[in-house]
């Protein structure tokens, strides 16, 4: 008798399980946290979901400071997602340890690499390894300067016309626009770098290096170049920033939460996606260009970085191709998620939507994406970031510059040989 | 027949024993035991949790004395433990010493004293970030006597390591007194009295009866310390805005596993790490057994 | 002086009722000058799930509560009352798990758990760690001081060993069970490094990891307020405990201490 009801259980699975899988393909999606952005996607899934039945998407959100983490163990353990995003500083690695699928151009219905390229005015070129592509830009992000008008009013300034066109002018100006205690102590700053934003850091002295035509790694010789002129310039400036002029630091709040609370005058980490949250904080705002060298030799602004939507090669293959299909869905919304969360994607449903089109500060901002230029692609991207962190502060506490900067140099050129010997597939 | 019978019985029941502790052993063999050599095979190889591991023999360890951040680390965790451990020896000593004196209210701030121990590790970090803020609580109690308005006290590379230890102390030190107090406790008042009726003053008493007796106390207040100091890594995590503090002057052995671990995904060197953490634990360990042992 | 040494603990605890600019006040206020009510508490609720993390720290610390005390007493009883071969070595092998710092075991545990599927999961998060060779330990040395006969007679009687331990061993061991039992508590409820490590889902988390939400804000405002708010809630359990269990508490801690 138990034996009968055994085997009634089991063929009753089996023929469940068999129902279930001739049927269902579950697509598991992972993004980063933005806030404004979640409730779109949730539609946009549900809408994918109904136009295509045979497609289930399991949709989680991670809380950014520990996507990346997360991303890793969960590859690790053999349960990454199927499509997921993340930045092109840190694909590198995905690619190194061949997580990555190339482009499936049918899957994503585009007869090639050419008829995908025609839609994007740019942007691709953060996941282009070897030639071939490797994910959909969701996101491509460059960064510019916010004023907040009523703290420049206050000090009798405006961003307009008063606003810093050259790094060297910007000492004088942010001082106008910091408020000191007696002993000198920036009670309220004027103007600060994003000193201590997880990962942020080094956009800064990227952007001053690029300027000055130069750059902090060398992609194709693989090698660092951190102990050059253009470097020492760049880092210096910021060492005084913090050390002669006392005008910030990384002691204090990070410069984003400030200037969101109305504490800070100015600060340049904000992408055209700050806007909604400068509205909801009730800041009333000013955009400006990144300064520039007096004497630079190339004219761009901070750092591009891009969100790239990427499959994750180990899936199932009929896994990728709806993965794929998904992507293809999702990014076709590029219009909505541009509305709803800012996110701006250089192609022509975007650059021709209303929202656009009513958004002030988009045109300057494609202008600037227009001259900005990429940040280094490293695969041991956390040691590296580590190893600028601490130079960072060892230049903050006072530390002889040179002396900073070579061992800087040793340090990211040691990960990177590290790194490049034991990738099994060399960047580029 | 009851030779017989109590015989069986001793055969059966001794058995049952083996049976008690089989799942503890069992367990232990699983997730302690296994794990502990695992890392020590890890030790050896090179992996990125991403590719299969790779066998490198001993060139972790090599590259790990060379290894700038594991320097630091080395030197950062001696630093540490011993503000964690002869401090708080000697100050809950002292604060045991005051507490065994009766006086009124005695309970009451023993309690109080005793407060710092009761929060997990990861809430007093939150609290003291706060209050350690550059212009912050404690900066206006203790620099504003002087006028200062800023005190970099978890940003400054030479302050941070301080005020590690200050905040570590201030939480342990309660819990080193209780014991401290279980030992005096255990000294038969009878020394104490004969002592005083020999003519003995109080500090007399304190040199030549007290401390003697608490021999083995010291000693297990040593060890625990100092362990609890080697392994310590939850204050070095969360109270510096980044883990590892202002130029990595906080980076301790603990914190720097996981850094190889689950930050860079170096897992063989983090395994490399934790051996020599391990090494070290245990030298010291014995070298305090062996020292009173001696002494 | 010993009113100075907890101030920051009074700190924390009226912070959780100020109003976000007051904490920042300098000099600081000893209690709030604008109550804010349980207002602070909310809002760290609405950041971040507060009361999940809440009943995961209860259900982590209550499971190895419970695993550990009984698991813990039948292994200390066995060792203590029963001659079995090897009984010398297996103790000494389970002893020396306390030797082994955590650090050494969290990169190999991790690799293992997530072999077994449960990186991420209630398994993965519970079952390492569950056992601790210091409530061993502890219940050996107490377990030794039992009469003999009391357990002999019992055996005469034909009860089964199991039946011994049961009814017999356990009640006399209440108060070292109730000791190991709160120090099993503390320890588990400020547990910070594996549920970091295994961990990943926020409804999976655990209070000491969750509170570390409060200080990393990635964008907007410090939410001092609600970082203060979640730390009492953090603490409250253990104050309690001190408070009701006092006699253990100090009993607990001082066990392995003085015995050892």
């Amino acid at each position: 008798m138990r034996i009968l009801i055994c085997l009634a259980t089991f063929i009753g699975l089996v023929a469940w399980t068999g129902f279930a899988d001739a049927e269902q393909i579950t697509v598991r999606m992972w993004l980063h946290e933005h806030p404004p952005r979640v409730p779109i996607d949730k539609s946009i899934i549900a809408q994918f979901e109904k136009a295509n039945p045979d497609i289930k998407v399991q949709y989680d959100v991670i809380s950014a400071p520990e996507y990346s983490t997360k991303l890793l163990t969960a590859f690790a353990a053999g349960s990454g997602p199927d499509l997921f995003n993340n930045t092109s500083t840190l694909v590198t690695q995905y690619f190194a340890a061949r997580i990555l699928a190339p482009i499936d151009y049918d899957a994503l219905a585009f007869a090639n690499e050419a008829a995908l390229l025609a839609k994007f005015q740019g942007g691709f070129d953060g996941i282009r390894f070897q030639g071939k592509l490797y994910g959909i830009p969701t996101e491509v992000s460059n960064w510019a300067c916010f004023a907040n008008n009523s703290l420049w009013k206050e000090a009798g300034l405006d961003p307009k016309k008063d606003w810093p066109k050259t790094w060297e002018d910007l000492p004088a100006i942010a001082e106008k626009l910091t408020k000191r205690d007696q002993n000198g102590v920036p009670v309220r700053r004027g103007f600060d770098f994003a000193w201590t934003i997880p990962g942020t850091f080094w956009f800064t002295p990227n952007t001053m290096i690029h300027q000055l035509g130069s750059n902090m790694v060398n992609e194709d010789t693989y090698k660092a170049t951190l102990d050059t002129a253009p470097s020492r310039r760049a880092f210096q400036y910021l060492q005084d920033w913090a050390g002669k002029y006392r005008l910030g630091g990384p002691q204090y709040t990070a410069s984003r939460t400030d200037f969101l609370a109305g504490k800070l005058a100015a600060e340049c980490s904000f992408g055209i996606w700050g806007i909604p949250q400068m509205r909801t904080a009730n800041i009333d705002w000013t955009v400006m260009p990144a300064p520039r060298w007096a004497d630079a030799t190339s004219d761009n602004g901070l750092d591009i970085y891009a969100y790239y939507m990427m499959v994750n090669a180990r899936a199932a293959p009929t896994v990728q191709k709806a993965a794929w299909k998904l992507a293809r869905f999702y990014t076709d919304h590029a219009a909505e998620l541009f509305e709803g969360a800012g996110l701006f994607v250089p192609r022509t449903e975007v650059t021709e939507s209303a929202a656009y089109k009513a958004n002030s500060a988009a045109p300057f901002f494609l202008a600037e994406l227009k001259k900005a230029k990429f940040s280094p692609r490293v695969v041991g991207y956390s040691q590296v970031l580590d190893a600028i962190l601490r130079g960072r502060d060892k230049l903050v506490q006072g530390e002889k510059i040179e002396d900073v900067l070579l061992i800087m140099n040793e340090e990211v050129n040691a990960v990177m040989n590290r790194e490049r010997a034991r990738a099994t597939t060399l960047v580029k | 027949m009851i030779a017989r019978r109590s015989g069986l019985v001793r055969f059966h029941h001794k058995w049952w024993g083996l049976i008690f502790v089989l799942p503890v052993v069992l367990f232990f063999a699983a997730f302690n035991l296994f794990p502990t050599l695992f890392g020590l095979w890890l030790s050896f190889t090179d992996y990125d949790l991403l590719s299969p591991p790779i066998w490198v023999g001993l060139d972790n360890f090599a590259n790990l004395f060379a290894d700038r951040l594991f320097q630091q680390a080395f030197v950062n965790t001696l630093v540490f433990v011993l503000g964690a451990t002869l401090p708080v020896w000697v100050l809950s000593l002292l604060a045991a010493l005051v507490f065994d004196q009766a006086f009124r209210g005695r309970d009451v701030l023993k309690a109080v004293f005793f407060l710092p121990v009761l929060p997990p590790v990861v809430v007093i970090a939150v609290v003291w970030r706060l209050l350690l803020h550059p212009n912050g609580v404690l900066t206006s109690l203790t620099g504003g006597w002087w006028g200062i308005t800023e005190i970099r006290w978890l940003a400054d590379a030479a302050l941070a390591p301080f005020s590690l230890i200050a905040v570590h102390d201030w939480a342990i030190i309660p819990f080193f007194m209780i014991i401290w107090l279980a030992g005096l406790a255990a000294i038969p008042p009878e020394f104490r009295e004969a002592a005083a009726i020999d003519g003995a003053g109080a500090a007399a008493i304190l040199w030549h009866i007290d401390l003697p007796q608490l021999r083995s106390t010291a000693v297990l207040v040593a060890a625990l310390s100092s362990i609890n100091a080697f392994q310590t890594f939850a204050l070095q995590y969360v109270l510096p805005s980044d883990p590892g503090g202002p130029a990595n002057s906080t980076l301790v052995l603990g914190l720097l596993v996981l850094k190889y671990g689950f930050q860079y995904f170096r897992m063989g060197d983090a395994a490399a790490v934790s051996v020599v953490m391990f090494a070290l634990i245990m030298a010291v360990t014995v070298l305090q057994l062996w020292f009173n042992r001696r002494a | 002086m010993a009113v100075l040494f907890a101030f920051p603990i009074w700190f924390m605890a009226t912070s959780a009722f100020k109003a976000e600019t007051e904490i920042e006040a300098i000099p600081m206020h000893l209690v709030p000058w604008d109550f804010q009510g349980l207002a602070q508490f909310r809002l760290a609720a609405e950041i971040a799930p507060l009361w999940i993390y809440f009943l995961n720290s209860w259900i982590y610390a209550l499971t190895h509560v419970g695993v550990t005390v009984f698991f813990g007493a039948l292994a200390g009883f066995g060792f203590a009352k029963y001659r079995f071969p090897g009984r010398g070595l297996l103790f000494l092998a389970v002893l020396s798990t306390i030797m082994v710092p955590f650090q050494v075991l969290v990169v190999p545990l991790f690799i293992e758990v997530k072999a077994f599927g449960w990186e991420n999961s209630y398994a993965g998060l519970l079952i390492p760690g569950m056992m601790n060779a210091f409530g061993v330990f502890m219940m050996r040395q107490y377990s030794a001081d039992l009469p003999d006969e009391l357990l002999e007679a019992a055996r005469i009687d034909g009860a089964s060993e199991f039946r011994i331990f049961l009814q017999i061993a356990l009640p006399l061991l209440l108060p070292a069970l109730a000791s190991l039992a709160i120090i099993v508590f503390i320890w588990s409820w400020g547990a910070f490094l594996w549920p970091l490590v295994i961990v990943q889902d926020k409804a999976l988390n655990v209070l000491s990891v969750g509170l570390t939400t409060y200080t990393l804000p990635y964008l907007g405002q410090p939410m001092w307020g609600a970082a203060m708010a979640a730390s009492t809630v953090a603490t409250i359990p253990i104050a309690a405990l001190f408070i009701f269990f006092q006699r253990y508490f100090v009993k607990g801690l001082t066990a392995g201490a003085v015995k050892g």
